[in-house]
């Protein structure tokens, strides 16, 4: 695992894209949660780090972004191995219901990526 | 022949696809993949949905029934239903208070596959991962699992009203 410093959070951030004007707190205050929920210490053993990015949805409502990326061989055996694939909906599931909590107006996206 | 496995049918042809390639899994199969999972999920809660509202309907109107539920409405009951309080759309009123987490996760889980099906669909940039796309799949199969557990509950009905009126609770005349 490796902890993400604060440039690799950046990337791919696209600001505030709120089409209705109805998220209930601040990015800034969203992102401190993110940061915190994704943190190295808190991802299973098979997720290699993550990063997020604030956006819309397909009818342009706010939406974040999370990618957790793996290692391709990590990818494979998650493939063959259905108790930890349950391990990573489990953890995509809390993940998102923490979110969901903040009620910040972001519905949380969540996907697994392949580490480069 | 109804097609009353319609939602059954699709996951396994979801997992199919999700598992076509023994080795390096085609991009198309997964993006397929994950399209046919969200239409097993869409066709799975139009169905509960009649046979909940309507359920003596006979089976020519149980069809036309079938094609009042829309894709975007849907998503929107769908991330209203996914928060534990859920709240009347445009509105601060209440509809559900203690929202049960597995009503919760079949609406966290519907929004999500939308979504994923829209970038499945029509955004040729995605790269899908095959892991990924299976845990989707188990989340369907979990979802069809989970139903009958939650569906006599109150706000499992009003989750189903609301995938056909979601703009109506805030009606007041």
């Amino acid at each position: 695992m490796q902890m993400l410093d604060s440039k690799e959070w950046k990337q791919g951030y696209t600001g505030r894209m709120n089409t209705q004007g109805e998220t209930g707190m601040d990015t800034q205050e969203l992102e401190q949660h993110l940061r915190e929920l994704l943190a190295a210490k808190r991802l299973p053993s098979f997720i290699k780090s993550a990063r997020y990015e604030l956006g819309t949805d397909h009818i342009g409502e706010p939406a974040v972004r999370i990618y957790l990326e793996i290692e391709p061989e990590v990818a494979t055996l998650l493939e063959k191995d259905k108790t930890q694939r349950d391990e990573y909906s489990e953890f995509c599931q809390n993940l998102t219901s923490k979110i969901l909590r903040l009620e910040s107006g972001y519905f949380p996206f969540i996907r697994m990526a392949e580490a480069a | 022949m109804s097609a009353k496995m319609l939602p059954e049918h699709l996951l396994e042809q979801a997992r199919h696809l999700a598992r076509r390639e023994r080795t390096r899994p085609r991009q198309a199969s997964l993006r397929r993949a994950l399209s046919t999972a969200y239409y097993a999920l869409f066709h799975f809660l139009i169905r509960e949905a009649v046979r909940q509202i309507g359920h003596n309907l006979s089976e020519e109107n149980f069809n036309r029934a079938y094609r009042w539920f829309d894709h975007g409405a849907m998503y929107r009951v769908a991330r209203g239903f996914s928060q534990e309080t859920v709240r009347i759309p445009n509105s601060k009123e209440v509809l559900i208070q203690d929202n049960p987490r597995g009503i919760q996760f079949i609406a966290q889980h519907f929004a999500d596959l939308q979504e994923l099906r829209h970038l499945a669909d029509y955004d040729p940039g995605a790269i899908f991962v095959r892991a990924d796309v299976l845990a989707m799949t188990d989340r369907v199969a979990t979802t069809f699992l989970l139903w009958p557990a939650v569906k006599s509950s109150p706000e499992a009905n009003a989750f189903l009203l609301s995938l056909l009126l979601w703009e109506k609770w805030g009606k007041r005349s």
